[in-house]
């Protein structure tokens, strides 16, 4: 079972199944503890977990909130104060502070929404009968809520997309916590089109935990006497509890970290912290040993300021940055595209594709020293491409590495042809994780072909494909082996890229720091792409 | 259709090539002659492959042992390692834990093959000269950060009430990255796994400057002699096609679990 | 190959125990003590074999562990020049390109090793002693850096087989240099006639890579007279006009045979093997490599090795012979071994006459043994193969130079930035004039020398 896809197990959205309790607990779950208005302070303070992929990061509604955290009883209200779900399970449901953004008319497709704290008895939809104020019990309408959060998540996919890079700047608050949906619905938000906008999308700042359940509610089961800490440090024995695929109930509130969470105090304590450090310090280690040192001692060797001198000087730099410029720019963007749109190609489900598929994997899995010589060979005078053209063509090729141009056209052939297949399967990936109702939900307003392809498709790979692009360029800058074995520096050292023109000096003139130096005049150029490629992951939802 | 023609054809060419000037009979010289098919096929480049006759060669299987022995230690680290971080970054929900993976990306901003010269210095001075573990430590530096962004953007997907409410169950971090965590991410541990392996065995300019010749991996030993003497390139393009053998085993080994990584759709009921 | 491989080693394991026997006096009896030891893998296995046969002998004989590793000559480059770098170097280093040992020297990067050549000076060739006479600019003088145990030179190579199916006979061929080149030209034209479409000439190596584009320039210069280009004090005369017009003459008698189809296009981007292979495979009637090496590996079939003949230099315009250039290969001692005395030791064993000559012979003969009485007592040098008897006779007895790197190591420098090469393409792509191209090329030794002042002859 635990090996299973997860969301498929998630089917079911009948509350019997929700909390699968041994008779013998019930009496310690039977009362509500608090009074919800006194959890409304505390909770107040915890976020549920901010890392959902729809909940990134933004500005918790701040201590100016007047409304907190609610809970709502999403089953039988008893007391006043408990509440008991039809299976005599006491069943709470914590709302997080909502944000409600108030839909403006008339802007077309976009609502502009404003940002606005709403108390959730503004909230009209057909998810709740009524919402009230803190406290009140109310009817829970599971089928609506699954058709909502349907649409929900694909307008938040799309909304988040759209608009998480002017969130991220918005949402820089002093909680990080970010509306609850991670909606960052702030000033736009997108409908497609066609579809009615009979519920304010993007408006809703409602947990998006559409897993759950089937409904997306973080759901939180009072426990007795229990104080609401954090169960990992007190480690606490919970018998009767599920196994974890099928148990979606959190038994008490886990406080997560929000990013930039300052509210609340640190939330691994004892054993979990030193467990934490304990699986982060191999990787430290590694860091430490085998990228700080090095790193170091590569920036002191090239921090001499004559080696620049001598470079610019230098016959072969200026020819070799500018083939660098060339082989990455070319290399990496054509390559990217094409990735994109074979992955396009080897979605398709017939046997020849997928046979196809794994052909086309095979040179990325070939050694890259022995394709490249073979690339080498393969344009040698009476080589194979020579074979190729006089026998489909009757012309005889020219001395390929003669020429500068053509040398560097071949390395780049050859580059692409190694790497794209990898690429293509990333992207692949990407395409599979894409919702088939999303799908759906454009053929339906009519989207085919080309526009589906730009408006559906690329908009939801499109953080993927410049995360993509940055890293490949970065590892393209440093690509040794194919210019090194295909061209091996052209005619005269003209096809040189920055990689093996610093591998020449160091090793063929015997001037390592100049080599070394070669090879840091690219980082002017490379840091910024590193840390732009850094914002983007921790901003992005690269994966749907 | 004729898209799948020429991607078959773009695929196979410089493997096509490969497999001409293996089956050439003859020893230390390239028939150029335009051809498009084997004249005389032989399998002698194989056998002397096979049978470590090959000049240049006559350590071919214990350099194959040493490529398999770098690429499956480097395989192992880093998914130990890049699962760990980032078990402990994205779901234990490590305070500053992005620093950790800027940190990691931050690997990527200067090319390994720009810092050839210092590894080889601090190797060295680790007094890790001419040891397959000098190579395996550069690879996993290299391949980790990319493990921890795969794995991280992977283990958003998978909601974090299953942690706490195992955690509630009184599992501790480590049970959790145990019976939780590894079994859920199997398609990007494989993913991870299979990207790592061709790191290593793909890799030339490190083992070639970091080891000798006894250490030696089959690709920086041909890669090498490329440019230098006359070789025998029956023999060598034939070990290039033995090499390539390991890494399509772990594919098709781990072809189920690519297969379902890519499959899995989203989190739709 | 196996029964050759069998003979030479019995031959040389009986030659070395011979050899170490003889040699036991003078290996010291130290405590046993590890020699690292990077040694260039050998372009024939049988030179690999010779060489595990003399360590073995050595540590028989001494007691001391050689721990040694066969490297490649590419990969052997980098890490020596890593390892110089870096610090973490091993006892003893083969060398494996001819810009290694005088920039080393000049850095004092490398132990000098007088103690253990001045003894045995007078059984080494004066130009195999200049090879490892290297100016060391921190102690302002010269002394010997490497131990001279390899001799190469480069002759000419063609095939018989085809001068003969062009219809001439090899006495036919000229012996002075611009006959002897142009001798070929109709060669290749009458085998094209004959309908050999893919057949060149010359394999003139003019890439902007590898070494031997850089002796071929040389080569051609000296023969016209440009041998002062540098002189053994280490000075730079491109201002002699008679060097320039050497150079001229050689760039000019290069680049037109190319420019009129007698070289093969592809010359420019070949290295160092691409020629090797594609004279092999008959692309080209001659090729002006270094050693017999080219030969050498043909050694198995023996029709086509006794097809293949090696020309020492023809004579200069001038009716004399012209100077060879001579380069001298050997292991150094680079400064931080930790065992430098048994280093020593293990050096001077190799160079016992003897010993070299047993270790040599193992290795067919592709170097010449550096002591000319030794080469003229053992018939094998000068008797047994006329491949091998050009060879020496070129490297010992005839008109040698060392490589200019010898004299002042900026001319590495130089080389390495493949000046001439650079002209090279100026005339044959850019169109320039030959003079010009010149030259362009002697601005960069101009700059560069002055980097190098050598302050002592």
């Amino acid at each position: 079972m635990i090996g299973e896809p997860v969301f498929g197990v998630i089917a079911d959205p009948s509350l019997a199944t929700i909390l699968d309790e041994k008779d013998d607990d019930r009496e310690g779950r039977d009362a509500v503890a608090r009074p919800l208005a006194q959890r409304a302070d505390q909770d107040h303070r915890r976020e549920i977990s901010t890392r959902d992929r729809f909940n990134s990061v933004g500005p918790k509604r701040a201590a100016t909130d007047a409304i907190g955290n609610r809970n709502l009883c999403l089953g039988e209200e008893i007391d006043g104060r408990n509440c008991r779900s039809g299976d005599d399970q006491p069943l709470v449901l914590k709302i997080p502070d909502l944000h409600v953004a108030k839909p403006i008319a008339g802007a077309g497709n976009h609502i502009r929404g404003e940002r606005e704290q709403k108390p959730l008895s503004d909230f009209s939809g057909p998810l709740f009968n009524g919402l009230g104020e803190p406290g009140t019990l109310l009817k829970f309408d599971p089928q609506a809520l699954q058709q909502h959060n349907r649409r929900r998540k694909f307008d938040n996919a799309v909304c988040a997309k759209r608009n998480q890079g002017k969130v991220a700047r918005e949402n820089a608050g002093a909680d990080g916590y970010r509306g609850l949906d991670g909606h960052p619905c702030g000033r736009e938000s997108f409908q497609p089109e066609g579809v009615a906008n009979e519920t304010n999308s993007c408006s809703i700042g409602i947990k998006g935990h559409h897993q759950l359940l089937g409904s997306g509610w973080p759901v939180v089961k009072e426990s007795g006497d229990q104080p609401e800490s954090v169960p990992e440090s007190q480690g606490d024995e919970k018998p009767g509890m599920s196994s974890t695929p099928q148990l979606l109930a959190v038994e008490t509130p886990v406080s997560f970290k929000g990013r930039g969470d300052r509210t609340g105090t640190a939330n691994l304590r004892g054993a979990d912290l030193r467990w934490a450090i304990a699986f982060v310090l191999p990787y430290a280690a590694v860091f430490f040993v085998f990228v700080v040192y090095p790193f170091g001692y590569a920036l002191w060797t090239a921090s001499k300021p004559s080696l620049y001198a001598d470079l610019i000087a230098d016959r072969l730099y200026l020819p070799a940055l500018l083939n660098t410029l060339l082989f990455v720019g070319l290399g990496v963007n054509v390559k990217m595209f094409l990735a994109l749109l074979l992955s396009g190609f080897f979605m398709r489900r017939r046997w020849w594709i997928k046979v196809l598929l794994s052909i086309f994997i095979v040179p990325w899995v070939i050694a890259a020293a022995q394709a490249c010589v073979s690339f080498h060979w393969m344009l040698q005078q009476e080589g194979l491409v020579d074979g190729i053209l006089s026998t489909l063509f009757g012309i005889d090729g020219p001395i390929w590495f003669n020429d500068r141009w053509l040398g560097i056209g071949w390395n780049i052939i050859a580059y692409i042809w190694k790497w794209m297949p990898f690429w293509t399967v990333i992207f692949l990936a990407a395409r599979m994780r894409i919702p088939r109702e999303i799908y759906d939900a454009a053929e339906v307003d009519g989207a085919t072909g080309i526009r589906h392809f730009i408006h559906v498709t690329f908009p939801l790979l499109a953080n993927l494909y410049l995360l993509c692009t940055l890293l490949s360029t970065l590892w393209t800058v440093g690509d040794f082996t194919t210019v090194y074995l295909v061209s091996g520096g052209g005619p005269a050292g003209a096809t040189n890229v920055l990689a093996t023109l610093g591998f020449h000096y160091a090793f063929d003139e015997s001037k390592p720091a100049l080599g070394v130096a070669a090879a840091m005049s690219s980082l002017p150029g490379l840091i910024p792409i590193a840390i732009v490629l850094m914002r983007r992951v921790q901003t992005s939802e690269a994966h749907l | 259709m004729a898209l799948g023609a020429v991607i078959l054809i773009w695929s196979l060419a410089p493997i096509y090539n490969m497999f001409l000037i293996a089956l050439d009979p003859e020893e230390g010289e390239i028939e150029f002659d335009g051809n498009l098919w084997p004249p005389e096929p032989s399998l002698e480049g194989f056998r002397a492959v096979v049978m470590q006759q090959a000049r240049y060669l006559e350590n071919f299987w214990q350099q194959f042992g040493n490529s398999l022995f770098i690429g499956l230690m480097t395989m192992a680290l880093t998914v130990l390692i890049g699962s760990m971080a980032s078990f402990a970054v994205s779901r234990m929900r490590l305070t500053k834990g992005s620093l950790l993976t800027n940190t990691a990306l931050l690997t990527y901003a200067i090319p390994a093959s720009f810092l050839i010269v210092p590894y080889f210095r601090i190797m060295h001075s680790y007094g890790l000269s001419d040891n397959l573990w000098a190579v395996i430590a550069a690879q996993v530096t290299f391949a980790t950060p990319f493990a921890i962004l795969i794995l991280q953007l992977y283990a958003s997907l998978i909601p974090f009430e299953l942690d706490d409410s195992a955690r509630v169950d009184g599992a501790s971090a480590a049970q959790v990255y145990l019976r939780i965590y590894l079994p859920l991410m199997t398609p990007a541990l494989a993913v991870v796994a299979v990207y790592a392996l061709m790191l290593a065995w793909n890799d030339y300019l490190y083992p070639a400057v970091l080891l000798a010749v006894r250490n030696m991996t089959v690709a920086v030993t041909q890669g090498q002699l490329f440019s230098d003497t006359d070789a025998a390139w029956n023999a060598m393009m034939a070990a290039a096609i033995i090499y390539v053998l390991p890494p399509i085993a772990l594919l098709v080994a781990l072809r189920r679990y690519v297969v379902a990584s890519l499959t899995m759709t989203g989190a739709e009921a | 190959m196996v029964s050759l491989t069998r003979r030479s080693v019995l031959r040389g394991s009986v030659g070395l125990a011979a050899a170490g026997a003889l040699a036991l006096p003078h290996v010291a009896n130290a405590a046993a003590t590890t020699v690292e030891t990077w040694w260039n893998q050998g372009y024939l296995p049988e030179e690999d074999v010779s060489f595990r046969a003399l360590v073995a002998d050595y540590q028989k004989a001494s007691g001391d562990k050689i721990d040694y590793s066969l490297i490649p000559n590419a990969p052997l480059r980098q890490k020596e020049i890593s390892a110089i770098q870096s610090g973490g170097v091993p006892d003893v280093m083969e060398v494996a390109d001819i810009r290694f040992t005088p920039l080393n020297a000049w850095g004092d990067h490398l132990i000098d090793l007088d103690d253990i050549i001045e003894p045995g000076k007078s059984s080494y060739s004066p130009t195999a002693l200049s090879c490892c006479h290297h100016y060391n600019n921190t102690t302002k003088k010269r002394a010997f850096y490497m131990a001279p145990m390899k001799l190469g030179s480069w002759p000419f190579h063609f095939w018989r087989s085809l001068v003969e199916k062009a219809g001439y006979k090899i006495d036919d061929i000229p012996d002075t240099w611009d006959a002897f080149l142009d001798f070929f030209i109709p060669v290749q034209d009458k085998l094209r006639e004959q309908g050999m479409r893919n057949v060149y000439a010359y394999g003139y190596q003019l890439a902007g890579n590898g070494g031997d584009p850089i002796v071929t320039f040389n080569q051609f210069m000296i023969a016209y007279g440009g041998n002062d280009f540098i002189t053994a004090d280490g000075k730079l005369h491109t201002d002699d006009p008679k060097v320039r017009d050497a150079a001229v003459k050689g760039l000019v008698k290069l680049t037109t045979p190319y420019k009129e189809g007698y070289v093969p296009p592809g010359v420019v981007s070949w290295n160092d093997a691409d020629d090797n292979n594609a004279f092999h495979s008959k692309l080209m009637v001659m090729d002006f490599d270094g050693s017999i090496s080219t030969e050498l590996a043909l050694y198995n079939n023996k029709e086509e090795y006794d097809q293949t003949v090696t020309h020492g230099l023809p004579l200069g315009s001038d009716g004399e012979k012209v100077p060879a250039q001579v380069v001298g290969f050997g292991p150094t001692i680079p400064k931080g071994a930790k065992n430098i005395a048994a280093a020593k030791e293990f050096i001077k064993y190799m160079l016992e006459p003897k010993v070299l000559n047993e270790y040599l012979k193992g290795g067919l003969g592709r170097f010449a043994i550096p002591m000319p009485e030794m080469a003229k007592s053992d018939p094998f040098w000068l008797k047994e193969d006329p491949h091998r008897t050009v060879h020496t006779e070129q490297t010992l007895f005839g008109p040698t130079l060392p490589i200019y790197e010898a004299y002042n190591p900026a001319i590495a420098e130089v080389d390495a930035e493949h000046v001439f090469s650079v002209a090279e393409f100026d005339v044959l792509k850019n169109g320039m004039a030959p003079e010009a191209a010149i030259d362009k090329a002697f601005k960069r030794p101009d700059e560069i020398f002055t980097k190098y002042p050598i302050t002592q002859a």
